[in-house]
């Protein structure tokens, strides 16, 4: 009788217990955490009376918490894991709130700035106490250089004959580009409301060539901005162009990784194998994941990322360019998956110099 | 088994038994028995501890073949799988549990039945983890000490002096509950322990 008696309390106490199973803990936090002023190049060039219309982009931050735990009979365990997404959204210009750093130089209302006399000027705009990145504005007297930039890279290594040179140029400017192989000399090139230009130079010769972009002021030509662009071209499959192939050693957050190029004959092409260690945000680095694709006609690099981890599926794509023949550099980027778990994510840059 | 081991000893308790130890010489115990501990840490324990082993005991006393001042030594173990949410993996729980007991044992009259009261020093040691995969971050050991009582009935009749055939059924409980490190308190780690074994009775 005893012993039934006992036994039932601890059959109750049992039951009462299984019942104080700690709740899953799951939240979602959405936020604005980034301000973007576009167009975003690093300096806006003005002219004195101008105009120019701005606007805004929004960096979301979407954060998703997950809570793991491990239970025994006197111990516990919980683990949080943060994983971060992030996205990107247009922001009417009117629903910020916008200042110049000097209204002598310039004024801004709406998004839209007015350009008063030559200097320089921080613009910047804020949207629920979220500030964004000022925006330099250079305004420059009309008779003045105006100002141009070019996007980098400043040197690549391509394997066609053609390449498109990207920058931004202050409005009303002349844009001019010369190449001498390809015979552009001096070739006008035309421009966006915003300044940004992308121009098209086909018909290059192998070798080294220099590239150079010059922005005249329209009342006085004498009065100009040049910028160079330096290309190393050889042909794919070319016995120069080979010399890319061999061990390379990357480097990515202060970790080494290993690649190697070889020319494969029967699909006419270069292949890139390797490996890399990435680290994830909540399971920290993971090594050894497969790096595999081809080096394009272009001079870019396409390849992807797998590895199967402890029931995580990682994936990814790992892009980049080359400088020269011994030198690359570019970034990736890969998702780890499981069952259960937020998506984790890891990105940066790397760059990589080929073993002598 | 346990069942029939209870009433066994229950119906032998009012039986006039026959003298095994002489009274008033001078007795020293020694013995060991093998049993099933039933801990009463709640139903959770059954769930997580599939696999327990049968737990160890060891004796000593001295006394006049009556009264005895005993103490006992036992060693519990059990493995299983830990309990683990939003995450796809295998846990593992490893448990041992060391009871040291101080007290004393009542033989009527230097009969073979016997009462055991016991005060109890416990000590109990779990280390849970994942087997598969292995996540670092979710393993950890957690001990607790606590104090408690225990109260055993039991017959030791000779078989061949001075060897005695032990049966026992013990309870005990413990006082207070202890907390872990993360502020939840701990089960009692006390319950029933059902035991057969040898003690050797030597007298002059």
């Amino acid at each position: 009788m005893k012993t039934n008696f006992i036994t039932a309390i601890v059959c109750l106490s049992c039951w009462i217990m299984s019942c104080t199973t700690p709740p899953v803990e799951e939240k979602k936090v959405y936020a604005l955490a980034k301000l973007e002023i576009l167009p975003h190049p690093d300096t806006l060039y003005m002219s004195v009376n101008e105009t120019q219309a701005l606007n805004l982009r929004g960096i979301s931050v979407n954060t998703s918490q997950q809570t793991t735990t491990n239970s025994g009979i006197i111990t516990d365990i919980t683990y949080t894991v943060t994983a971060t997404d992030t996205t990107t959204q247009a922001i009417p210009a009117g629903d910020a709130s916008w200042s110049s750093s000097n209204n002598t130089v310039a004024t801004v209302s709406q998004g839209i700035v007015t350009a008063h006399s030559a200097g320089t000027a921080n613009i910047s705009a804020a949207v629920s106490n979220v500030g964004s990145i000022p925006l330099h504005l250079n305004v420059k007297a009309v008779n003045t250089a105006p100002g141009l930039t070019l996007d980098p890279p400043q040197t690549s290594l391509i394997f066609e004959n053609s390449i498109n040179v990207t920058g931004n140029v202050q409005q009303q400017a002349k844009l001019l580009i010369t190449e001498a192989s390809s015979g552009h000399n001096n070739t006008t090139v035309s421009y966006d409301a915003n300044g940004n230009f992308s121009e098209r130079i086909t018909g290059l010769v192998t070798g080294y060539r220099t590239i150079n972009a010059t922005a005249q002021n329209p009342n006085q030509a004498d009065l100009s901005t040049t910028r160079y662009k330096y290309v190393y071209y050889y042909q794919y499959l070319s016995p120069e162009a080979d010399s890319i192939c061999g061990d390379w050693i990357g480097t990515t957050l202060g970790r080494d990784f290993n690649f190697n190029i070889s020319r494969s004959v029967i699909f006419s092409r270069y292949d890139i194998n390797g490996h890399i260690d990435i680290q994830f945000e909540g399971i920290g680095v993971v090594r050894d994941i497969t790096l595999t694709g081809i080096v394009n006609s272009s001079g870019t690099i396409a390849a992807s990322l797998s590895k199967s981890y402890e029931g995580f599926s990682i994936s990814g794509t790992f892009s980049g360019y080359f400088k020269t023949t011994g030198k690359g550099q570019g970034s990736y980027g890969a998702s780890a998956k499981k069952t259960g778990w937020p998506a984790l994510s890891g990105t940066a840059d790397w760059t990589a110099v080929k073993k002598p | 088994m346990k069942k029939l081991c209870t009433i066994l000893l229950l119906c032998l308790s009012p039986i006039p038994l026959y003298s095994t130890n002489e009274v008033g010489t001078f007795t020293i115990l020694a013995g060991g028995s093998i049993g099933e501990f039933m801990i009463d840490a709640g139903g959770n324990f059954n769930d997580i501890y599939t696999n327990r082993q049968l737990a160890y005991t060891g004796v000593f006393g001295l006394g006049d073949g009556e009264s005895f001042l005993i103490g006992k030594y036992r060693i519990f173990k059990a493995t299983g799988q830990s309990k683990l949410q939003n995450i796809d993996a295998k846990g593992k729980a490893d448990w041992k549990q060391t009871i040291l007991g101080a007290g004393f044992r009542y033989h009527p009259r230097g009969s073979s039945l016997y009462l055991d009261v016991l005060y109890l020093f416990n000590h109990a040691e779990e280390t849970i983890g994942t087997e598969n995969p292995p996540v670092d971050f979710l393993a950890a050991t957690q001990k607790v000490d606590d104090n408690g009582f225990a109260i055993a009935l039991g017959i030791a009749p000779k078989i061949v002096n001075p060897i005695a055939l032990n049966l026992e059924v013990e309870y005990s409980f413990m006082l207070r509950k202890s907390v872990n490190d993360g502020g939840r308190k701990v089960p009692n780690l006390g319950g029933l322990y059902y035991s057969a074994g040898l003690s050797f009775y030597f007298n002059n």
